[in-house]
């Protein structure tokens, strides 16, 4: 008999993203074009389907892979849907990924899952950034503020009901302040003395110190990533001058080879 | 200034400029849209780039409409770019093209620069969608500041302790584990003991090392898995080598060739010298084995060495996808090999060209000396069999396929290979045509352009290239092993270029008014459309007395008519001796089919 798999791997389509269909398209065709490398259940998460022929049509566009359908209400952002999920799957690891995520790799979910069970390892996800949005809003902490973006990450769900206990997320605001805020996720795992890290497609997972020189996220030509998304199609799209300004924004000083790694040891969050 | 006058003036100011500058609004049949520059403000100051993005469609064609920039007086094509959201956007059935976006990014030289975008209505006419006056503050975006070698490596040294940690941490979580055999070839005066204790040192921990007698050759791959290194004792590989090609294959399989950066390295371990490498250029590595000992080739291709190299040229093809250039210094060569380096490098001729042909099997050579008429005689030769025919240079300026030379239908009929040389040019060695004509023993290579010195600035000319969006010729620094921004290579000078007479026909020959680089670049890129490799080498080298850039009006008509290999092509590796590294994408255009 063949074993349930332990690990849950969410997608996510929202009814009210008028491109949803060719998301829908380019994720599923990539999700069939590379293997996984381990056993995993696919759930297709069905945000603000609120028909039958909305379920039905999107049933037919999905049915070239094998998954779970599930219905979730449109409120809550993508976080709101992930922690839906999350409280509908057996699974004890679950992986997310938002419409726009692109598979890169094969073995994508092994190397995942592999440096998750790594020592001391509470998260991990396909992209992270120093970026800030304390420019436009004081409340989010100052550059550099490294965050996994929440476009696709991994993590066990004991851990991640324990980190979202008091979590709501009703707005915008909301879900940038639990991806990139002085209590995102990120700082969360790390206030837990666990380490997050992000994986690139050489299946090695690199610390937080180690993200500017990982290739990945706004870095060359992001040859490194695991999964793909609409911010990195569109880095990958631009010219050099607004590459630099985007490499600046996300990486800053701290992607120069006189910056050694180590910042983060003079520097932890605090959260009480 | 503008934005401070007051609302009806300002008014008054845009209605003669769209009087002036727009023309008559587009007609109703045309969407479109100027996403950068933003707005309508007439004037713009930027610091020389900028970028021009939009999109087109013609709502009764799927095709989109052709796009061209107007730079001045300059023409420039635009890149071609998807559009998906256009199309989703219109929901048209049958949708719309989905490449029916444009993009240019233009360097601008200090002063005013009016910048028109223009579609094509109907086949040849064409309307101005846009017109904006930029006003350029700054040259060119200067190149990022270098240290030199030495603070580049001590830098390195720094992060050496930190990234071994990182590295042997991956180990265990590699999915793939591939084997690197290592051949070591014996050398006079090599320190094998140096080579085996660097490879004792390596990080990744599956290689097996095999020696080899001097002159051996390795024997064949046992099956198709692994990769195989060819070193010379006295090399030292850096201890991460093994591992950053392994890392390289984790990410991606299906590569056949990774290769990183050389030096040399003297008695106290300092590194000087350094080789930084391009990225894949088949036709650098035509003429030079400029992949060096830095490399680990896949057993898949069945690479037996440097002298095997026009076959891998060929089995790896034009666009690279399955090569890795690791920006890494990951091979220091013995100080004494330096001359080996500079072989490699494409510097001085490689003991791996392919020997003269004997006797009878030398191909029969017609030298064509182009020049203003004075009948002047070619750089002096020794090559047997040259017969001399003097040819006048067009003074006119007009771009027009070259009319079929008088000489094509005797006297080519009774040759094998067309030498064209200028008559300005001087030879350094009678062996020149020698050294030119070898390389088309290799029935792939199609042209062949020799070193060209520019004697009024002592700059060193090894090809041509896309120089940030114009051809311009890669110029070798006179100091150091190798350019420390080497460059693909796209063809070579009509000045001085050997061709074969057969590929001289089947494209039509040159095309004139072009200059002799860009004439040169021109034919050299309709034999690359037909799969034909073009080489330099440096095996033959003759100088000229000024170098001369192309006129603007040349480049243009070359941008127009190869736009694939003039799509803005940044320097390559721009992180060389830097200390950020590059974050544009390094994407060689049309090098060889």
């Amino acid at each position: 008999m063949t074993p349930s798999p332990t690990i849950a791997v969410v997608f996510l389509l929202r009814w009210e993203d008028a491109g949803w269909r060719a998301h829908a398209r380019r994720f599923l065709a990539s999700y069939a074009a590379f293997d996984a490398g381990v056993g995993h259940r696919l759930y297709i998460a069905l945000k603000g389907f609120d028909t039958e022929a909305a379920v039905a049509e999107a049933a037919v566009l999905c049915a070239t892979v094998p998954h779970v359908p599930v219905v979730v209400e449109e409120a809550g952002r993508d976080i709101g849907a992930y922690l839906t999920m999350s409280r509908r799957i057996d699974e004890p690891r679950v992986c997310f990924l938002n419409s726009h995520s692109q598979i890169l790799c094969d073995g994508w979910l092994l190397k995942l899952d592999r440096n998750l069970d790594a020592p001391g390892v509470g998260l991990v996800g396909a992209t992270g950034s120093y970026e800030s949005l304390h420019v436009i809003d004081p409340d989010f902490p100052a550059f550099p503020n490294p965050h996994l973006r929440t476009n696709g990450f991994m993590l066990d769900v004991a851990l991640l009901h324990a980190i979202t206990a008091d979590v709501a997320i009703e707005g915008r605001r909301d879900a940038f302040m639990f991806e990139s805020g002085a209590l995102s996720m990120t700082n969360r795992v790390l206030a837990r003395d666990l380490r997050v890290l992000t994986v690139g497609r050489n299946g090695r997972g690199y610390d937080i110190d180690w993200w500017p020189w990982s290739d990945g996220f706004r870095q060359g030509r992001q040859t490194n990533l695991l999964v793909g998304d609409n911010q990195t199609r569109h880095f990958d799209a631009l010219q050099r001058p607004e590459r630099d300004l985007l490499a600046g924004q996300s990486w800053g000083v701290y992607r120069s080879r006189s910056t050694l790694p180590g910042w983060r040891t003079q520097k932890r969050p605090a959260i009480g | 200034m503008f934005q401070s006058l007051p609302g009806p003036a300002k008014a008054l100011i845009r209605r003669f400029y769209f009087m002036l500058f727009r023309g008559s609004p587009a007609p109703d049949r045309l969407l479109y849209a100027i996403d950068e520059p933003r707005g309508q403000r007439p004037l713009r100051a930027i610091r020389g780039r900028c970028v021009l993005r939009g999109w087109a469609v013609l709502k009764d064609r799927v095709d989109p409409p052709r796009v061209r920039i107007k730079v001045n007086r300059a023409l420039y094509p635009v890149r071609v770019m998807a559009r998906a959201d256009v199309r989703e956007a219109f929901h048209r059935s049958p949708p719309y093209a989905e490449a029916c976006g444009f993009e240019l990014a233009l360097q601008l030289n200090r002063g005013a620069h009016l910048i028109r975008v223009e579609v094509e209505l109907h086949p040849g006419v064409w309307r101005a969608l846009s017109t904006t006056l930029f006003l350029s503050l700054g040259l060119r975006q200067p190149l990022p500041q270098r240290v030199d070698y030495a603070a580049w490596t001590d830098l390195a040294a720094a992060w050496r302790p930190l990234e071994r940690r990182e590295f042997e941490a991956h180990l265990p979580l590699m999915t793939a584990r591939p084997r690197f055999e290592v051949f070591v070839e014996a050398a006079r005066g090599g320190d094998s003991e140096a080579t085996r204790a660097s490879l004792a040192a390596q990080i990744y921990p599956d290689l097996e090392i095999h020696d080899l007698a001097e002159g051996e050759t390795p024997p064949p791959a046992r099956d198709g898995t692994g990769y195989r290194m060819f070193l010379r004792a006295g090399d030292r590989l850096a201890e991460d080598a093994l591992y950053a090609f392994a890392d390289r294959i984790n990410a991606d399989p299906a590569l056949d060739v990774l290769h990183g950066d050389e030096d040399l390295i003297d008695a106290d371990g300092v590194g000087r010298e350094p080789f930084f490498k391009p990225d894949w250029s088949p036709t650098y590595l035509a003429a030079a084995n400029y992949l060096g000992r830095a490399a680990a080739f896949s057993n898949r291709l069945g690479y037996a060495g440097p002298a095997d190299r026009l076959r891998l040229v060929r089995a790896v093809g034009p666009d690279g996808a399955r090569v890795a250039s690791i920006p890494r210094v990951l091979l220091h060569r013995p100080a004494d090999d330096a001359e080996g380096l500079l072989a490699d490098a494409g510097r001085v001729a490689t003991e791996t060209s392919p020997p003269p042909a004997a006797g009878d099997a030398q191909p029969r050579v017609l030298l064509v000396v182009r020049g203003r008429g004075s009948g002047r005689p070619p750089p002096p030769t020794d090559y047997p069999f040259v017969e001399i025919v003097h040819e006048v240079r067009p003074s006119a300026k007009t771009v027009a396929p070259a009319p079929p030379a008088p000489w094509l239908g005797g006297l080519a009929d009774r040759h094998d290979v067309l030498v064209f040389v200028d008559e300005d040019l001087t030879g350094a060695s009678p062996a020149w045509i020698e050294a030119l004509v070898a390389p088309l023993a290799d029935g792939a290579v199609a042209a062949v352009g020799p070193v060209l010195v520019d004697r009024a600035t002592g700059m060193r000319h090894v090809g041509l290239t896309n120089d940030d969006g114009e051809p311009a010729p890669i110029r070798v620094e006179t100091a150091g092993v190798a350019p420390l921004v080497p460059r693909n290579v796209l063809g070579v000078s009509r000045a001085c270029l050997a061709t074969r007479v057969d590929d001289f026909i089947a494209v039509g020959g040159f095309v004139d008014g072009l200059g002799p680089d860009l004439e040169g670049l021109d034919y050299c890129l309709k034999l690359a459309r037909r799969g034909r490799l073009i080489a330099h080498t440096p095996g033959a080298e003759l100088s000229m007395a000024r170098w001369r850039a192309p006129r603007p009006e040349a480049v243009t008509w070359h941008q127009q008519t190869w736009p694939e290999s003039c799509a803005r092509d940044p320097y390559y590796r721009e992180d060389a001796l830097t200390t950020r590294p590059a974050t544009h994408r390094v994407a060689m255009k049309l090098s060889n089919p």
